[in-house]
Parts: C-alpha cells; sequence; structure tokens
C-alpha cells in the first residue's frame, strides 16, 4: 500500500521498521505527521512551484529577446549573446536570487497548524496550471519586448552596444521579479527602504 | 533575499570588468546609461508589481488576511 501511493509516509513502530524503510519519508512519532504535510509538505510545494516559474521566465525571456532582436535587424541570424554571457546569465547572475525563494514563506508555522484548511487550496494545482504557465509566458514577451524595443528607442547608435544595454537591463529586471514575488523578505526590506538608502549614501 | 540580490549585482558588476571584449564596460558604468538601463527595467517590471499590489489589496489571498491579523 505505501508503495502505491503518490507519497508513502511510514512509520517507525514496535514492529519493526518495514514500513518506514518502504516509505518516501519516515517518521518516529504519528504526531509528526502534521507538520511534515502542513508545514515542510506545503511550503516545499509552493516554494518549488515558483521556482519552476521562474526557470520557465528566465529561459522564455531570453528567447523572445533572440527573437525580437532578428526581426528589429532585417531577419539577422547572429546571436546577440555569445556563450560567456548565457553561461553567466543562467548560473552566477540569476540563480542566487532564485535559490532564495526556497526560504520564503508565505505565512508563518502558527496560522498553518491552526488553518489546516489552508492546506486543501493546494489540491486545486492552481500553482503550477495552465492558466499560470500562461501568465508567465505572457510576463516573458512583455518584458522581452519592453527590453529590446525600449533599448533602440531610448539609446543612440544602439547596433554597437545592443548586447551590453539589453543584458544589463535583463539582469536587472530578473533581480526586480525576484523582489516582487518574495513575500516574507528578510529583514522587513523594502524598495522604499532602499531607495531611501542610495539617496543617503549619494548625498 | 537582500543579500542574494545585492550578491549578485556585485558579483555582475565585478565579472563584467572582465568581460571588456564582450561587453562595452565604460558605457555601462557612464551616468546617463545607468539611468537608462535602470528607467528600462523599472518599465518591464512596474506594470507586473502594480497588478501584484493590487490583487494584494484587493483580492488578497487567504494566508495574506491571516497574516494582516497577525500584524494587528
Amino acid at each position: 500500500m505505501i508503495q502505491q501511493a503518490d507519497v508513502g509516509i511510514g512509520l517507525v513502530g514496535k514492529e519493526g521498521l518495514q514500513a518506514s524503510l518502504a516509505a518516501d519519508f519516515s517518521i518516529t512519532k504519528f504526531k509528526h505527521l502534521s507538520h511534515l504535510m502542513l508545514w515542510l509538505g506545503r511550503l516545499s510545494y509552493k516554494n518549488t512551484a515558483t521556482i519552476s516559474k521562474f526557470v520557465i521566465h528566465r529561459g522564455l525571456i531570453i528567447s523572445f529577446i533572440q527573437f525580437i532582436f532578428s526581426i528589429i535587424f532585417y531577419n539577422l541570424a547572429v546571436p546577440i549573446y555569445n556563450g560567456v554571457l548565457i553561461l553567466g546569465y543562467s548560473t552566477i547572475y540569476t540563480n542566487i536570487p532564485v535559490i532564495s525563494l526556497l526560504l520564503d514563506q508565505d505565512t508563518g508555522f502558527k496560522n498553518v497548524m491552526k488553518f489546516p484548511t489552508l492546506y486543501k487550496n493546494l489540491l486545486k494545482g492552481r500553482e503550477l496550471s495552465i492558466k499560470a504557465f500562461l501568465w508567465w509566458f505572457w510576463k516573458s514577451l512583455f518584458q522581452a519586448s519592453v527590453i529590446m524595443i525600449g533599448a533602440v528607442i531610448i539609446f543612440e547608435n544602439i547596433f554597437l552596444k545592443i548586447a551590453t544595454i539589453t543584458f544589463t537591463v535583463l539582469i536587472f529586471a530578473e533581480l526586480l521579479n525576484v523582489y516582487s514575488e518574495v513575500i516574507n523578505t528578510l529583514f522587513n526590506f523594502s524598495l522604499i527602504k532602499l531607495i531611501n538608502f542610495i539617496i543617503f549614501i549619494y548625498f | 533575499m537582500f543579500f542574494s540580490i545585492m550578491g549578485t549585482l556585485v558579483v555582475y558588476l565585478l565579472s563584467i570588468t572582465f568581460l571588456d571584449s564582450i561587453l562595452d564596460v565604460d558605457f555601462i558604468f557612464d551616468y546617463k546609461s545607468i539611468l537608462k538601463t535602470l528607467f528600462l527595467a523599472i518599465i518591464s517590471w512596474l506594470p507586473f508589481y502594480i497588478y501584484h499590489v493590487f490583487k494584494y489589496k484587493c483580492y488578497p489571498e487567504e494566508t495574506d488576511k491571516l497574516n494582516l491579523i497577525e500584524i494587528k
């Protein structure tokens, strides 16, 4: 039965370890089940869903930028970013903020344990639905269009510096996206406080 | 989150100094281009942030409501 289930949870009992060894998760006391499901399981699902959406967005936006670049510059079949930039974009420039989403908590431990019905909403699968995917698809398309078309409008002699401009904007936009998706920010950090801090340092 | 974002910015700004054959480093550090770059980044991000705030204020999720009660 434990192996037929999507996720098997085994209890270490006096009868032996058979059930717990066959399970995906093993707990020592039955009271730990609520903590495992309502707190750890719930957070794991929500944060994994958010990270998946970010990874999809990260890949789509760079594809759309390449697509729009080719359209704007007379169907030029040249990659806008070279291999080093693409490698940097998918590793050191965007990985750490996206991974920091793992530490995010949408509500406190007490609330989750007090209102187990919060878990029920996850069963609807809205976090990773077709609608959610289309929303992030649209977000990628919009941001890529603004970055490329905006760069062409705002900057002069764009062609020679297109990679520099759009890549820098892309990094900033990705960091801002992470900022707006994180619910429980560390040290109660807000954009206004950052702006105040920059103004304070500058003057 | 704050440290990861700031860390990434520092890593980016440090690494582009080594990528001067690929990126125009002097151009990136020019204050006019910094302002224009930030403007573009904010324009591409702001509509979604406004939507996010609007949704939070007008149609909050159950967890948001609980968080508000906890703060009060």
